[in-house]
């Protein structure tokens, strides 16, 4: 027996006009399903096109509270701040929400793309630029009260076309310092610290401790997306040069860059103070490397002195200056803006949110953030001041080096700056390509990426 | 006349019963289908539409930009590159599943106690109810270059350690591995199932007329265990295609992208990048690939085979 559709039981001899029965279902099946799936096309054709602009509400009166998000890392910080400004402020209650630093991006980008987002947010100042293009952050009324205040590089994320969108707290710097274990260079009888790359390099070698073929402790550790990139941006500012056309497009296969490029393979390639073993370990970071003893020297920012010293309970490690690539010139390099405070657009309570920021921008609220979260002072003031630097000692190598410090420059995107540097580097560790072809590559990529932004 | 009457009476009856029937079917299935549309059709067409768009979520502009994100995959080294890592990990790892999950079934069906039975097949199913992330997370600490479960093993047989995540030429295949121990208990069931339906009479008289071992597992039991073997092909190959969560946790695509898959390319372009458009640029890409080798499958796998 064949069953054939709709529960009919069919002898052979009716098979063909089963057959056809079949048919018609069928094909009457696909034209429903063809003419609603072009119906649902068009319909998204229509709705991705564009998206309709909300109107602001009008400005209430009495009690406000203003909703504020930040990274829950820095939640002790930032309930003190919030706290301090609810006592002096009878009429503003600031509701704090925090969350981890990974799930933040895309909560923020969704609140603020759903038009949903809080009144105001701590954020990093390379993710904003974006936000600022699409006009969905408020501009900063009295800019240029501020402009002279904070380090060039610290306002340049929050700024587009000339508009400061947004106020710092911190100086992101990933350069200019390195994780050291002064012990292990008294033990060698090797001088300390290191005052050239040509030390560092004989140092990073002598310090090298190998069980085979493996690393047991690496001489000179760099290893994650942030230092291979400002390492290589570093030695083409030290070089006098620089990576960026006048265009807006990056220029990486200048002599310049490919010498500093090189310079970073070697590290591994000749020198073998590290390697790639690492790379692929998603559960730690180079710093715990070094905080674990895996490292004699290990090239972060300092924030991670913090966690040494709270997370690992450390004290006999230091925090050395690294030298220029060329010796005589300034040690410059580049930097991204950090962690600051912005308005949205669409909050209904701009002058509350502004009276806010003014009270987390007042000197004392500053200071008091920086050393609760042990960021470097994006503040001039705070930065230069001898008794801020007393009570942060291992932050003095970064702040003697904050004069040299450069903005990154409008990346859009600085996420994928790093990802395609720090994998075109492995390839080119690799021997998979070389580095002039490696560089090339890279520099396509970024200007895809960057001409997607513009375009 | 007497005839006419009651012939038309039965059509009534019919048409009444028909119209009751199709009444139904329309209240009971249309809430659900509704729901199915909003949440699982719909989704698939926005993302088609989406591919054509410089699409972000926080622009209020997206241009329409044709066939340049589809013209932008050709070019794209890494989107090439995450396709055929993607391929790899298919064409490795399905045979794999298959032949290990096939073993294993007709091994443990072959046991004769009961409880016994019933106890493997329960170990065996274990790992497929362990969370992903988690199980990716504890193997990512056993793949450890210094202390980790397995290169201690190595150390303690004085052999020397691997760079199971570490080595671009082998970490594609520890996370194969992390996949296959997660997964096998499901198919090792639906295997077990489709053994269990094989009528007995057919080995007993394929044993009657002398045919060994080797000559029922070639003539009998994969023959008629064939559309089982299709179903769970299909549906392997349609995961494994899918594949994100290992190579997130125990990888992120390194090293120097050898594990970069394309599921987890498509994720990093939206939720990292912000390309929207592109990403379902790729996302489509996959659907197509998937759909296309799935239809082939099934042309190719069709039973010849009833009982």
């Amino acid at each position: 027996m064949i069953r054939c559709g709709r529960g009919l039981k069919m002898q052979k001899k009716h098979t063909a006009s089963c057959s056809s029965q079949l048919a018609r279902i069928a094909h009457t099946a696909f034209a429903t399903f063809a003419v609603v799936a072009m119906a649902l096309i068009v319909t998204s054709f229509a709705a991705a096109g564009g998206q309709t602009e909300v109107t602001k509400p009008a400005v209430p009166s009495g009690p406000v509270t203003l909703t504020w998000w930040g990274d829950s890392d820095f939640e002790d910080a930032n309930m003190q701040i919030a706290d301090g400004f609810n006592n002096a402020n009878q009429n503003i209650t600031i509701k704090y929400q925090g969350f981890p630093y990974d799930a933040y991006i895309p909560k923020l980008q969704a609140a603020f793309a759903a038009r949903q987002a809080p009144d105001a947010a701590q954020v990093f100042g390379s993710w904003m630029p974006n936000y600022e293009k699409n006009g969905l952050l408020a501009a900063i009324p009295n800019a240029q009260e501020y402009q002279n205040r904070f380090y060039a590089p610290t306002t340049a994320g929050y700024t587009y076309k000339g508009v400061l969108y947004g106020l710092p707290h911190e100086f992101n710097i990933e350069n200019g310092g390195v994780l050291t274990y002064p012990a292990m260079f008294k033990a060698k009888g090797l001088a300390y610290p290191p005052k050239s790359w040509d030390e560092i390099v004989k140092d990073g070698q002598a310090l090298t401790v190998m069980s085979g073929n493996l690393f047991k402790v690496r001489g000179f550790d760099f290893i994650n997306t942030d230092s291979v990139m400002f390492l290589f941006l570093a030695n083409i500012l030290q070089q006098g040069a620089t990576y960026w056309t006048s265009d807006g497009h990056v220029n990486f296969t200048s002599p310049q860059a490919v010498k500093a490029m090189q310079f970073e393979v070697d590290l591994i390639n000749k020198y073998h103070l590290t390697d790639l073993s690492e790379v692929a370990n998603t559960d730690i970071d180079s710093s715990d490397t070094f905080f674990k003893g895996g490292a004699a020297m290990s090239m972060r920012g300092p924030w991670v002195i913090a966690v040494g010293q709270q997370q690992y309970k450390l004290t006999d490690f230091g925090y050395a200056p690294l030298p220029s690539f060329v010796p005589g010139n300034p040690p410059s390099f580049a930097a991204e803006s950090g962690w600051g405070e912005v308005v949205a657009t669409q909050t209904k309570y701009k002058e509350a949110a502004w009276k806010f920021l003014d009270y987390m921008m007042s000197k004392p609220i500053e200071e008091q953030f920086n050393l609760a979260t042990y960021t470097v002072p994006a503040d001039k003031a705070i930065a230069q001041d001898p008794a801020f630097a007393e009570k942060v000692p291992l932050m003095k190598t970064s702040l003697n080096m904050l004069q040299y410090g450069r903005p990154l420059g409008l990346v859009w995107d600085r996420d994928f700056l790093s990802n395609a540097i720090y994998e075109g580097y492995q390839t080119m560790v690799a021997k998979k390509e070389t580095v002039e072809e490696g560089l090339k590559k890279i520099q396509d990529s970024v200007n895809t990426m960057i001409d997607q932004h513009t375009n | 006349m007497h005839h006419g009457a009651a012939w038309t009476s039965e059509k009534r009856k019919r048409s009444v019963q028909k119209r009751r029937e199709t009444r139904f079917v329309v209240v009971w299935l249309t809430p659900i289908m509704v729901v199915f549309a909003l949440f699982s059709i719909l989704p698939v067409f926005w993302g088609i539409g989406l591919s054509f768009f410089n699409y972000s979520a926080l622009s209020v502009h997206n241009p329409f930009t044709g066939l340049a994100n589809y013209q932008r995959i050709l070019r794209d080294p890494l989107v090439l590159k995450a396709i055929g890592n993607t391929f790899q990990f298919v064409l490795i790892a399905v045979p794999a599943n298959l032949l290990s999950t096939l073993v294993i079934a007709m091994g443990v069906n072959a046991v004769r106690s009961r409880v016994l039975k019933n106890t493997l097949r329960t170990l065996f199913f274990l790992p497929t109810i362990a969370p992903v992330a988690g199980a990716a997370l504890i193997w990512s600490t056993m793949y450890n270059l210094n202390g980790g479960l397995f290169n201690e093993i190595l150390g303690f047989l004085s052999i020397g350690p691997i760079k199971w995540l570490g080595n671009p030429n082998i970490a594609m295949l520890s996370v194969i591995l992390t996949t296959l121990w997660a997964d096998v208990g499901y198919n090792i069931v639906i295997f077990m199932a489709g053994l269990d339906a094989i009528p007995d009479v057919f080995y007993e008289a394929a044993r009657m007329d002398g045919a060994r071992r080797w000559y029922l597992l070639r003539r009998v039991t994969l023959p008629l265990l064939s559309r089982t073997t299709l179903f769970v092909t299909v549906m392997t190959v349609i995961s494994y295609f899918q594949m994100f969560t290992q190579v997130q946790v125990m990888t992120n695509g390194d090293p120097q992208n050898a594990t970069r898959v394309l599921t987890l390319h498509i994720y990093t372009a939206a939720f990292q990048y912000m390309d929207m458009g592109y990403a379902s640029t790729m996302a489509t890409t996959l659907l197509v690939i998937t759909f296309v080798i799935s239809l082939v499958q099934l042309r190719i796998g069709r039973s010849r085979w009833e009982y």
